[in-house]
């Protein structure tokens, strides 16, 4: 027996059609990947001969695999103010749980390296389509300006994860230009096709249940 | 008429991409795909393509139409002036072809059918088992309803029925939309619960000669106490 939350929807509404919940996930679905794709960098020709990736790949592994080996240490995330390595952005929450995970209540820490950008901005999309604005934070604001924030990479303003918020799966936009832009701007960046002048950084956020101590 | 008729600012920001106009297309049209997608429908050629009885197939459905038709391309090759329903349903009808023919189905013939001028499609009626089932299921869920806490009956209604969002369901009933999405979980746990339970229960034999019929209803009934669901605080 379908016991599926889509099949009690329809009961409860009592009909047996695309229930108000089913509607709405399918459109956050479209909404996100339309998102995705208007997001994504273009992508190479495909007159681009297949077997040219496999090569690339393995003239990238070698040189790789020998300075992970030498350093022992993830290189992805280069220090901050280095020279010109692609941006990347860490969250790690402070709260009664363990390393890696993140529940309500907790404070969320953001650790960037911007590479040659300036100003980060940090908007996440809730599971339930509700936009969480963490860089800037307030409507007036602008993203923050990083010649000024500390050297280690973590932004000092720590985000409480707030009632407002809900447990799940968040899509969380990390906005790196050379200039702090307002929302109404990191809000067309991430709509429309990205510049030389930004990147954006999109990471998986998942937040739980709020613990019990 | 469109959704864009008159209406020029929507069709800029739906070409932009505009969440909230991206929105406000797909809530205009998305019962009509979904019923063309769940009925099925018949081509000039008098051809028939079945509906989807499948729910989950008919989500995926659902969502392709709207992907494809939200989708960058299609968004800035649209004048703004044809009218858009058509656009969409063609769509819909395209994969549900091709989907036909994936999967081997012949499309099935019906000599003299064609689609009515306004596109309605035809009802495509579900098995005598899959209705008996879901009149059982519907049955039994009205019973478990009944026995719902005032305001938890009124949030069936806002939201299920209706088909109110969580904001404005949460609007409507002054509460907070933490509120509603509690009481759904909630909803569903305890429906989900009293279903299995009330299927587990001895049913009556249908069809054995004592000329006793058991009803629609079949052994879903909560005769044997009804469930505590919720206090609606």
């Amino acid at each position: 027996m379908d016991l599926s939350d889509a099949k009690l929807d329809r009961l409860l509404a009592g009909k047996d059609r695309l229930s108000v919940g089913e509607k709405e996930e399918i459109l956050e679905n479209v909404l996100a990947q339309v998102a995705r794709t208007e997001s994504a960098p273009a992508r190479l020709p495909r007159t681009f001969p297949r077997w040219a990736f496999a090569a690339l790949a393995v003239l990238l592994a070698v040189p790789a695999a020998l300075l992970l080996r030498r350093d022992g240490r993830d290189r992805a995330f280069t220090a901050r103010g280095g020279s010109g390595g692609a941006p990347a952005v860490e969250t790690s929450c402070i709260g009664r749980g363990g390393p890696g995970t993140c529940a309500l209540g907790d404070k969320l820490v953001f650790k960037v390296a911007p590479g040659r950008f300036r100003a980060f901005a940090a908007v996440a999309l809730a599971p339930d389509g509700t936009t969480f604005w963490y860089f800037p934070n307030d409507a007036s604001a602008r993203s923050v300006d990083l010649s000024v924030s500390s050297r280690s990479g973590i932004l000092e303003q720590a985000l409480t994860l707030d009632a407002r918020h809900v447990s799940g799966d968040y899509v969380l936009y990390g906005v790196f230009s050379s200039d702090p832009l307002t929302r109404e701007q990191v809000r067309d960046a991430i709509r429309g096709p990205a510049g030389p002048q930004l990147v954006i950084v999109k990471r998986r956020l998942r937040i739980e249940e709020r613990r019990t101590p | 008429m469109t959704v864009f008729s008159g209406n020029r600012t929507l069709l800029e920001a739906f070409r932009r991409g505009e969440r909230a106009a991206l929105t406000a297309v797909y809530q205009v049209y998305v019962d009509d795909v979904a019923e063309l997608v769940r009925c099925g429908f018949t081509l000039d050629s008098h051809l028939r393509v079945r509906g989807v009885r499948a729910p989950d197939r008919q989500r995926d459905l659902v969502q392709e139409v709207f992907l494809r038709a939200l989708s960058a391309p299609a968004r800035t090759a649209f004048d703004g002036i044809s009218p858009y329903r058509p656009y969409l349903r063609r769509i819909a009808k395209n994969l549900m072809i091709d989907e036909a023919r994936k999967a081997g189905r012949q499309v099935e013939v019906e000599a003299g059918a064609e689609e009515s001028p306004g596109g309605g499609a035809d009802p495509e009626l579900p098995s005598p088992e899959e209705d008996l089932e879901w009149r059982r299921l519907r049955e039994a869920t009205r019973a478990y309803c009944s026995s719902l806490s005032d305001p938890l009956r009124r949030f069936v209604r806002v939201r299920f029925e209706e088909e109110q969002s969580q904001r404005d369901a949460a609007e409507a009933l002054q509460v907070t939309r933490r509120k509603v999405r509690t009481w759904e979980e909630e909803l569903r746990e305890g429906l989900r619960r009293y279903l299995v339970e009330t299927r587990a229960r001895p049913r009556p034999a249908l069809g054995n000669g004592s000329g006793r019929s058991p009803g629609p209803e079949g052994s879903y009934f909560p005769s044997a106490g009804r469930p505590k669901v919720g206090t609606g605080s």
